[in-house]
């Protein structure tokens, strides 16, 4: 069985979520408070001796709870189940171009692949921002490495922390430009000018002030090109056994909390997810249209992978299920209703930002399978948990 | 051989054609899909009956329903015929594929494809319907089981173009219903089914149907389960013999859908709901159209 | 052996040869150079492909080209008809629900199909309407309202900026 994003976290976060309702329950303790009393915040240290900055986790946690209510007193065939996992932001070079156009419009030159999560359109903002611009006056040449430097392309849910920094370490060379040529031309000091609408101004004194098209055109050609500082995952301990298992330590990472409300037909096995509660800390967010995205159809690929989506292969290792009939994805009638909040912290990232794309697909089954456990009182062993196995599990045989 | 295709204006036309070796296509579902599955490769010579006029009627009538060979599911499920007196039929039509397979897809191609798992199956066959086959030299009549000789295959010969299925009219008291396990709410074809045609007198079940789907090589009755309903009251203890019957005369397959003894037990579930909401149905009781998912969390 | 025919698309007769076994898709992208209709499975397990034949939707990669002749067929080039963009796909993109984009042409053709026949349909039967489409990006939810806000008539016009109707704030701290 496979993911197609998130490798390994969504299987790993069933289990280990799982594992946080049994030892809840061992307890006497109510599962969500469990995670409460146990779920990370700033300063504390993880298992490979990793010291977290501020991290939404708790937020998280408390939003998708609310989100997903409590449900009343909910028919003994439905039940609410709670997961938190989390994702690491990747770290990669990347390298773009900034330049000023003469009716003071820019554009962006960039290796960065635009999939349709809209990581790439939102790249305007940061050299609007940067430059005192309207972002609708910024233009891109993007997914082309004719033209551009090197980029990772659209995997890892890195576009906006590793190309977002670039463009924005460009942009910044372009903003040292304009300065310096307003700086002269207004005769006043650097530190006490700003770029905004689309002039550079003296901050205070808006009647001193040049047009951003009326600078570029004094200068001639105005551009900029930047890379930013690669930045290294934190230091960590791998000296113990889970330090050597990959990522020994996780740089901005993102933190989510889904809730799941299902119905168990108890008879046949079958699930249906009435609802899901996401609530993410994924730093800033950019681009809420294209973050909300990302976070429902992750929900609706985690959903699949819980319930209906595995490769069944023979004894030969060939693909017995080749085909959309029997490689079961999600039709829209059978999609959740799905609640999205975003916990919005600042990061190492880009202007506080950090991934999003790959996280939404990582506690789905976890939650789904603590929901399920509730209704049929035993934990389904293997993904996915399809009705047979759901089935066989609530009749106490294991798969 | 070269390929041909030529669009028959009239049944003789069409006949002709399959005399001459063609095979008949109408919406494709079945014949153009399967032949991507790797199923069976496309037929050189193919003769397209879906112009020929008069082929798509739904006649009403007291003795019946006659259903042209190319009605649709999309015409069964908007029937209102179909819905009030034949319901478990549009219980069938209404979850085969998805919507665009409803439009296009027609009840002849459906029987005479014959696979053991389509959905109209189980109720055209409780409802006693026989399907009509013409010929260059005349027309037969021919029951559903004796149509359908095993996955896939029929005893109509090639040169032989169903035109119509006649259903005959249920009695008055009569309910019924079809009901499949479905791992998905669309897009499926059914691991398990079961149909239930049954008629009431009173507190008594005087006539019993049941069917079961995907089940064995070909749908069939399963009379040890219209005998444990007969003549009974239709209570918990009628209803779960007649579903543990259906369920001793499964013979079901472990394949990636589910393993046999999986399918042996859903026979018995599915029985159970479909003879419970046909009994409710007979009863005046009302269960929504298509059954399936709106028995979802029934125990 | 290859068969003469005319197949009316979009309004306009377009003469062809084809090959007996060739599908109805591949004959609009290949044939007539229109396409926006998607090839995703070629089994009709996906919904790519969704065309309107005489105004119902078909799967057109399992259905023979040559059948197609008399018939009207509509792709998603011609649901706008007149206009250059149709409230549908003015809805989808203020739903901001065109991500990766290859399910959005059969979306768009199911949803014409869905509201010609029902014109008030409940989320329900929006949902079962749409389930011929697979969509592994959206997970659905901004295309039913999108199918939602058309089935009401309060589709704005073109260049609105996306709205998130009921998503929560995000929670400002730190």
């Amino acid at each position: 069985m496979t993911t197609s994003s998130s490798p390994t976290a969504p299987q790993v976060c069933w289990g280990l979520e799982q594992h946080m309702d049994e030892v809840a329950a061992a307890i006497g303790m109510d599962p969500v408070d469990l995670r409460r009393r146990t779920l990370i915040e700033e300063g504390a240290e993880g298992p490979t001796r990793q010291v977290f900055e501020k991290v939404g986790v708790r937020d998280t946690l408390e939003r998708a709870v609310e989100m997903i209510g409590d449900g009343g007193e909910l028919p003994d065939d439905e039940a609410i189940g709670v997961a938190v996992g989390w994702w690491p932001c990747m770290t990669a070079p990347s390298g773009a171009y900034v330049q000023m156009n003469g009716d003071g419009s820019a554009t962006i030159v960039t290796g960065a692949q635009e999939n349709g999560s809209g990581a790439v359109m939102a790249m305007p903002v940061f050299v609007g921002q940067e430059l005192g611009i309207d972002p609708n006056d910024v233009s891109i040449l993007y997914q082309d490495t004719d033209v551009a430097p090197w980029d990772m392309g659209s995997c890892g849910s890195q576009t906006t922390f590793n190309s977002g920094r670039a463009i924005l370490a460009a942009a910044q060379e372009v903003r040292q430009q304009l300065l310096d040529a307003a700086a002269e031309q207004l005769e006043a000091d650097r530190d006490d000018l700003e770029l905004a609408d689309g002039v550079a101004r003296v901050k205070g004194s808006p009647d001193r002030s040049v047009a951003i098209a009326d600078l570029v055109g004094e200068i001639g050609t105005v551009h900029g090109k930047g890379s930013g500082e690669v930045l290294d995952a934190p230091s960590g301990d791998t000296g113990g056994c889970v330090g050597r298992l990959g990522n020994e330590t996780f740089l901005a990472p993102q933190l989510i909390t889904q809730a799941a409300h299902v119905k168990v037909d108890r008879a046949t096995g079958v699930v249906r997810v009435l609802r899901i509660a996401a609530a993410h800390d994924s730093g800033r967010i950019l681009n809420r249209a294209g973050a909300d995205g990302q976070v429902l159809g992750g929900v609706v690929m985690g959903v699949g992978l819980a319930l209906s989506e595995g490769t069944m292969l023979d004894d030969q290792g060939r693909q017995r299920n080749p085909h959309l009939l029997d490689y079961k994805l999600l039709t829209c009638s059978d999609a959740p209703e799905i609640e999205v909040a975003w916990v919005e912290y600042d990061s190492v990232g880009p202007r506080g930002t950090k991934g999003v794309g790959e996280p939404p697909q990582v506690p789905t089954a976890g939650a789904i399978a603590n929901a399920i456990s509730k209704v049929i009182g035993r934990h389904v062993p293997r993904l996915p948990m399809t009705p047979e196995r759901v089935w066989e599990a609530s009749r106490g045989i294991s798969a | 051989m070269t390929r041909s295709f030529v669009s028959a204006a009239t049944v003789k036309d069409a006949l002709s054609a399959l005399s001459g070796g063609a095979r008949p296509v109408a919406g494709g579902t079945d014949l153009v899909v399967g032949a991507r599955q790797g199923k069976a490769p496309l037929p050189d010579a193919i003769v397209a009956i879906d112009r020929i006029p008069g082929l798509r009627a739904i006649d009403v009538s007291d003795g019946g329903l006659r259903l042209g060979t190319l009605v649709t599911h999309g015409d069964i499920m908007a029937s209102e015929e179909i819905r009030t007196r034949y319901t478990a039929l549009a219980d069938a039509s209404a979850i085969v594929g998805s919507h665009a397979t409803r439009a296009q897809g027609t009840i002849g191609g459906n029987v005479m494809n014959a696979s053991p798992a389509m959905d109209t199956g189980g109720p055209l066959l409780c409802f006693g319907a026989t399907a009509t086959l013409r010929s260059a030299s005349g027309e037969r009549s021919v029951e559903l089981d004796e149509l359908w000789t095993g996955p896939g295959s029929t005893s109509a010969r090639s040169d032989e173009l169903l035109v119509a299925l006649d259903v005959p009219a249920p009695s008055a008291g009569t309910g019924s219903s079809y009901v499949r396990l479905e791992y998905r709410r669309q897009m499926e074809i059914a691991v398990v089914g079961a149909t239930a045609v049954v008629t009431v007198d009173g507190d008594r079940i005087v006539d019993a149907r049941v069917a079961i789907t995907a089940l064995t090589p070909t749908i069939r009755r399963v009379p040890a389960a219209e005998s444990a309903l007969a003549g009974m009251d239709g209570g918990e203890g009628a209803v779960e013999a007649a579903a543990a019957a259906a369920a001793a005369a499964s013979t079901p397959i472990s394949d990636v859908r589910g393993s046999a003894e999986y399918r042996r037990a859903m026979a018995a579930v599915m029985a159970n709901r479909a003879i419970t909401a046909a009994l409710t149905r007979a009863r005046g009781g009302s269960v929504p159209i298509p059954a399936s998912p709106a028995l979802h969390g029934a125990s | 052996m290859k068969v003469a025919a005319t197949l009316h698309v979009n309004g306009t007769d377009y003469p062809v040869e084809l090959d007996p076994h060739v599908s109805l898709l591949k004959a609009v992208r290949e044939e007539l150079g229109l396409t926006g209709s998607k090839e995703g499975c070629d089994d009709s397990e996906c919904g790519a492909c969704m065309m309107l034949l005489d105004g119902e939707p078909v799967n057109a990669c399992s259905y023979l080209a040559l059948q197609a002749e008399g018939r009207e067929v509509t792709t998603v080039e011609g649901l706008a008809g007149d206009e250059e963009v149709g409230p549908l796909q003015r809805a989808f993109l203020q739903q901001a629900v065109v991500q990766c984009g290859i399910c959005t042409p059969g979306m768009l053709v199911s949803a014409t199909a869905l509201l010609r026949h029902n014109p008030a349909p409940t989320e329900e039967e929006i949902r079962i309407g749409l389930s011929g489409n697979l969509c592994r990006c959206t997970g659905y939810r901004g295309i039913v309202r999108a199918v939602r806000q058309v089935a009401s008539g309060n589709v704005p016009p073109l260049g609105s900026a996306p709205v998130h109707p009921d998503t929560t704030p995000p929670h400002h701290a730190g």
